[in-house]
């Protein structure tokens, strides 16, 4: 395997394609995608409504497959995967944040993020010490015994932060997670990628508002479901966040 | 108002489209419910009609009158045989005497004369209308297909006659040198058209088949008749046959001579017991009324009536099961779907309108295809007993019934659009489209304790106690289940449990309708238990499609497979055991309350197991159906589909 190289990125992408449909109905909501990200680099794409944001985020995610092209993720061929495979990926190696939560209704906070854990194999008791740390880290432990109902919009995506760091993922991915939030509560979720991004996650973050982005170390902009532009911004987020919003941010 | 109808037109077929499976399910829930009721409808009706019907098709008689042969043999006849065990006599309540005797040698020889000239005095008496007869009656040994019997030979003309006509089901009517063999008496003995009898040494064929409403059928023909009672030799099972008038006569003996029967009609059937009362001077004539007869057979049909009681209750549970499953599955995705409608500023009338309408058309197409199988269905179980004329005359599906079943069908389809309406009317519009999972105020012991289970039974644990009503349908729809095959299982090892037959020289039948209630449990067996299985696929489903979401994300979040099946069986196994434990006792106690408290017969603990077991196992593996399904596809349709 080529992992070992300490410059090979966490995730590539070689031409990656994903389409939909077939003749005249044929979208191409992903074309022909190059995408490297290291480990512990913080990406944000944006790009118009329907332009394969969302698609992209779920090939890297091994949510869906590709229809063409390679991808890796920490130096294994994705899209090779079994269906196993492929879930052993979604369960150990990826966090997903959606822009609807997808909390499970039935099941509390606590309880959500215990869910990966448990998928993981791990005892019934290690999942739930290391979910009351995780509620504790989104700022939510009081709220562990609710149900997603019972919780705010900002509360639910906390709560599904939470549930995706549940398993030490190498790679978070968060589809427009800021979507369904007001601004306070879209603050809050800033400051919590911020922290994670700090502590050295990879994050990829589809997003539509400027702030999100401007938090991360590179962005990315997509059309038609191609990259048609690509910004290093320097010095990373931590300054810009703080100066942004006129916070002190605590890590 | 034409713009609203299109309105609510194009929602119910976007509904019905998105949601085939949905409206598949519907429909045949409902048709399995119809047919259930049509089914209970028709066991119902089923004990009471056939009388009446042989009856009237047979110019039935209101009185049949025999003369009796006084002898000091007659009152000992119930002690040297089992009389005391006797089938349902309903000679001795009305006229006070104790039937037609025939006995030793000595008696009966007595004067004929006499004897005409009393049947000859009723025929005249005031409130007869109509009669036949007398007919010379003799009771001679018959022998056919190895089996040995006393028949009630019963002289006719080839002629029909006015009053008690027999009705035909096989062959013809008499023939010169043939006979006719009643109908029960027939299947007993396995007799058909073309056979060949014995009567007292001589050959004769059978010409035909016939039902009577005159007498009940065998083996309680003629009660309490006895045979040379001198060598113990006795015979209670008496079957009726009909032959010509010189042959009647010819099979009389000096030891058992001829006798008479005499069916008289009278211008109110209800008189007849006051008439008998007027009539029966000392107890030289033995009378039967209309109502004895139709008592014996009613008794004689017990054991056959027990088994239809408890089918139809059965029946009745499971199509209040099936109903619970229909109005109540699924409530909280309708409830979402009316909360949508309304988000987009629908009125609440015009969303009820809409679901009452999509509810209306599956409910309705699916009472027309439960009726139309019931009606093919019916006849095979509501055939009534073999004595009785039964579905030749009566249809086992009244329009009546028709109507109630077409009605309840609305009322379902009202119901499972109701309620969600309310439900969504009730609560804010937020809330209906979230429709949230119940939070127990405590956390239930049981969640505490399964914090050391295995994942995937943790996972259907927390899903299954977050939606208490759904867990009480699954338990409440496996219950009925289990009680319907426990309860059919007892019937069964009852059945298989008879007495055998004793020794003796006449062959008595223990249970004539053994045969009858056997082929009855066999086709209400085979449609309780499918009728099951319908509602335990219908519930699975409904479960599993509730649960698309959860899993979905469960997938999404790197479960597998196994994991997420695993999962809902768990989700749905968890109220199906206790309705399974709880089903073994309820079956029991149907059967014992069916059979007024009579022994129930407890089937075999490994067929008890088996069963319990099977339904378990079918449950399970029913579930992973639809998470095997589902794993075909990609995560991303589950959580999609939810949202779009
Ligand atoms: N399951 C699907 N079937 C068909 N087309 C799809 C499907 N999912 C997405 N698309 C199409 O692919 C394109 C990209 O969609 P998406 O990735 O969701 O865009 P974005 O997230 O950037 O808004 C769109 O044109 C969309 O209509
Ligand atoms: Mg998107």
């Amino acid at each position: 395997m080529n992992s070992n190289g300490a410059d090979f990125p966490l995730v590539r992408a070689r031409g990656l394609r994903k389409e939909y449909g077939s003749g005249e109905g044929l979208v191409r909501a992903v074309d022909e995608i190059d995408l490297d990200v290291a480990t512990g680099e913080a990406v944000a794409i944006m790009g118009p409504s329907g332009c394969g944001k969302s698609t992209l985020l779920h090939l890297l995610g091994g949510l869906d497959r590709p229809t063409a092209g390679e991808l890796w993720l920490a130096g294994r061929r994705v899209e090779k995967l079994s269906e196993r495979g492929l879930a052993q990926l979604r369960r150990l190696d990826v966090g997903f944040v959606f822009q609807a939560f997808h909390l499970i209704d039935e099941l509390t906070a606590q309880e959500n993020v215990e869910l990966p854990a448990l998928l993981a194999g791990r005892s019934p008791r290690q999942a739930r010490r290391s979910a009351r740390e995780l509620l504790e880290q989104v700022g939510l432990a009081d709220r562990a015994d609710h149900l997603p109902s019972a919780l705010s919009g900002g509360q639910r995506q906390r709560v599904a932060v939470a549930r995706a760091l549940a398993n030490e993922p190498k790679l978070v991915l968060a589809d427009e997670p800021t979507g369904n939030l007001d601004s306070a509560a879209t603050l809050e979720l800033l400051r919590l990628f911020d922290a994670l991004h700090a502590a050295g996650l990879t994050l990829v973050v589809v997003t539509h508002d400027e702030r999100i982005a401007a938090t991360a170390d590179r962005m990315i902009s997509m059309r038609d479901g191609a990259f048609v532009d690509e910004t290093r911004l320097v010095g990373g987020s931590r300054g810009q966040l703080g100066s942004l919003f006129g916070v002190e941010l605590e890590v | 108002m034409l713009g609203r109808t299109l309105l609510v037109l194009r929602l119910v077929a976007a509904s019905l489209r998105r949601r085939p499976v949905e409206a598949v399910v519907t429909v045949v829930a409902i048709a399995a419910t119809t047919t259930t009721l049509t089914l209970g409808l028709a066991l119902h009706g089923v004990t009471d009609h056939p009388y009446e019907t042989t009856r009237a098709m047979t110019s039935g008689p209101d009185i049949v009158v025999m003369p009796t042969t006084a002898s000091p043999a007659s009152g000992s006849s119930g002690s040297s045989g089992p009389s005391g065990s006797s089938g349902p006599s309903g000679s001795s309540g009305s006229s006070g005497s104790s039937g037609p005797t025939i006995s030793g040698p000595g008696t009966g020889s007595g004067s004929h004369v006499n004897l005409l000239a009393s049947l000859d005095g009723l025929i005249h008496a005031p409130g007869v209308v109509a009669h036949s007869g007398p007919y010379p009656v003799s009771y001679p040994t018959m022998r056919v297909n190895g089996s040995k019997v006393l028949a009630v030979a019963e002289g006719r003309t080839t002629r029909g006659a006015k009053v008690d006509q027999p009705y035909v089901t096989a062959g013809t009517w008499v023939r010169a040198g043939g006979v006719v063999i009643e109908r029960s008496f027939a299947e007993e003995l396995n007799i058909g058209v073309g056979d060949r009898v014995t009567l007292d040494g001589r050959s004769f064929p059978v010409v035909g088949i016939a039902v009577t409403a005159a007498v009940p059928p065998y083996p309680y023909t003629v009660t309490g008749v006895a045979i040379d009672n001198l060598n113990n030799v006795w015979s209670q099972a008496t079957g009726l046959i009909w032959t010509t008038k010189p042959i009647a006569r010819s099979l009389a003996t000096s030891s058992v001579p001829l006798s008479y029967m005499l069916n008289l009609k009278l211008a109110n059937p209800q008189h007849a017991s006051a008439f008998i009362a007027a009539h029966s001077d000392g107890n030289s004539l033995y009378f039967e009324s209309w109502q004895d007869v139709r008592r014996v057979e009613s008794q004689q049909m017990l054991p056959f009536q027990r088994g239809l009681l408890i089918g139809s209750a059965l029946l009745d549970l499971l199509a209040i099961a099936s109903l619970a499953v229909i109005v109540g599955g699924r409530l909280a995705e309708r409830t979402r779907r009316v909360g949508l409608l309304k988000a987009v500023g629908a009125t609440p009338r015009l969303v009820a309108g809409a679901l009452l309408f999509e509810y209306l058309t599956l409910a309705l197409l699916g009472a027309a295809l439960g009726l139309l199988v019931g009606w093919l269905v019916a006849p095979l179980i509501a055939n009534p007993g073999a004595g009785l004329v039964g579905s030749v005359g009566a249809p086992p599906v009244t329009l009546s019934d028709v109507g109630w079943i077409v009605g309840l069908a609305i009322a379902v389809a009202g119901l499972a659009a109701w309620i969600p309406s309310v439900r969504a009317a009730r609560t804010s519009t937020t809330s209906a489209l979230a429709d949230s999972a119940r939070i127990p105020k405590r956390r239930p012991l049981l969640i505490e304790a399964a914090s050391h289970l295995p994942m995937q039974l943790l996972l259907g644990l927390r899903l299954a106690a977050r939606r208490p009503r759904r867990m009480v349908l699954t338990l409440v729809s496996v219950t009925i289940t289990m009680t319907t095959i426990v309860a059919v299982l007892a019937i069964h090892a009852h059945e298989s449990q008879a007495a055998p037959i004793p020794a003796s020289v006449f062959a008595i039948p223990v249970n004539p309708n053994t045969r009858n209630t056997d082929a009855v449990l066999l086709v209400l067996t085979v449609v309780l238990v499918f009728l099951s299985i319908v509602n335990a696929v219908v519930i699975t489903w409904a479960t599993s499609v509730d649960s698309r979401q959860p899993l979905g994300i469960a997938r999404a979040l790197g479960a597998t497979t196994r994991q997420v099946s695993a999962g809902l069986s768990t989700a749905l196994l968890i109220p199906s055991l206790p309705g399974v434990i709880a089903g073994i006792p309820l079956g029991l106690l149907l059967v014992k309350a069916a059979g007024h408290g009579s022994n129930v017969t407890v089937p075999s603990a490994l067929w008890l197991a088996a069963v319990s077991v099977g339904i378990l196992l079918a449950i399970g593996g029913l579930s992973s159906i639809p998470a095997r399904i589902q794993a075909r596809r990609s995560p991303l349709d589950a959580l999609q589909s939810e949202f779009t």
